[in-house]
């Protein structure tokens, strides 16, 4: 459907549950290092289980913000192409980097 | 002013207006360089056996407050874009003016309290791995925090003439919840591994 300047007409979602949601995944964020820091922090592994969780639930909330607060969701499918484009390359460049300090460190 | 009334009101035949797309191309640079950033701080937190000893020295209460002002200033500019698209100006102007002062409490936080504490306490960017990355990668955000202020401080003083920036509001609102999204990976691995 166009608007009155030709565009497609804009979706709005409901940013306040948006942000509820962002809020509940930072506090369950503080929760499980609070939980980990003090109760666990003795099991080395826990740290890094940690850290893969906290990374986890930043790469949801990045999704969040993206998908509804930067509209991506409602946008032209060629906007997630150049998206997913930049993401190739940060994994092109880190591959490479991994690569080159593996072999180095054989060396 | 006439000329970005036009330039505003521009659309392509995609449904994309140059501002916007002008936008998602340059953020697409910008995740390749957060991005990277990103992927060696991660590379050291695995890597780097003093990572949690040092990160217990940042303010996590700091980090979580900012990680809040973020949030909430880009919630803030969402509603703000709404608002402008849908005509209520008054209530786009009052949003833009809220998210400028969680972002302007984001870095007095940050350069006020946060970073002088830490210099006092003899963590600088000489401290070694961990406290150059911090500095560095929470400067360059900073950096991206003020440049995003400065955009809203003009696109408000604009916005309360005749001026109505639907896209070029958009445009900033993009570039404002990147900035968002950044540092939502910064935070856990500084305050909180």
């Amino acid at each position: 459907m166009e608007s009155e300047h030709g565009g497609h007409e804009e979706h709005f979602p409901n940013y306040l549950f948006v942000w509820f949601i962002l809020l509940f995944l930072t506090g369950t964020s503080i929760v499980a290092t609070l939980l980990v820091t003090n109760f666990l922090g003795h099991i080395h592994v826990m740290h890094f289980v940690l850290l893969a969780f906290l990374f986890s639930l930043g790469a949801i909330k990045a999704a969040l913000v993206v998908a509804y607060f930067m509209h991506l969701r409602f946008e032209a499918k060629y906007l997630w192409v150049l998206g997913l484009m930049a993401l190739f390359f940060v994994g092109f460049f880190i591959a490479g980097t991994f690569f080159d300090l593996t072999l180095t460190a054989k060396r | 002013m006439a000329h970005a009334q036009e330039m505003d009101a521009y659309v392509e035949p995609t449904g994309i207006g140059p501002p916007k797309l002008g936008m998602w191309l340059f953020l697409s640079g910008e995740v390749v360089l957060f991005g990277g950033i990103i992927m060696t701080i991660v590379l050291f937190r695995v890597s780097f056996p003093g990572w949690a000893e040092e990160s217990s020295h940042t303010n996590p209460i700091i980090g979580s407050v900012n990680t809040f002002n973020l949030l909430t200033s880009s919630m803030l500019v969402a509603v703000a874009y709404k608002m402008s698209a849908t005509g209520r100006h008054d209530l786009a102007k009052l949003c833009i003016l809220g998210c400028l002062l969680f972002g302007i409490l984001f870095l007095c936080l940050k350069w006020i309290i946060e970073w002088p504490t830490e210099i006092a306490h003899h963590y600088t960017i000489h401290s070694g791995p961990f406290w150059q990355l911090y500095y560095t990668a929470t400067g360059l955000h900073a950096v991206h925090v003020l440049v995003g202020l400065v955009a809203f401080v003009i696109i408000l003083v604009l916005y309360m003439g005749t001026w109505r920036p639907k896209f070029t509001l958009e445009a900033a609102a993009l570039y404002w919840h990147f900035v968002d999204i950044v540092w939502l990976f910064l935070w856990p691995l500084f305050y909180l591994s």
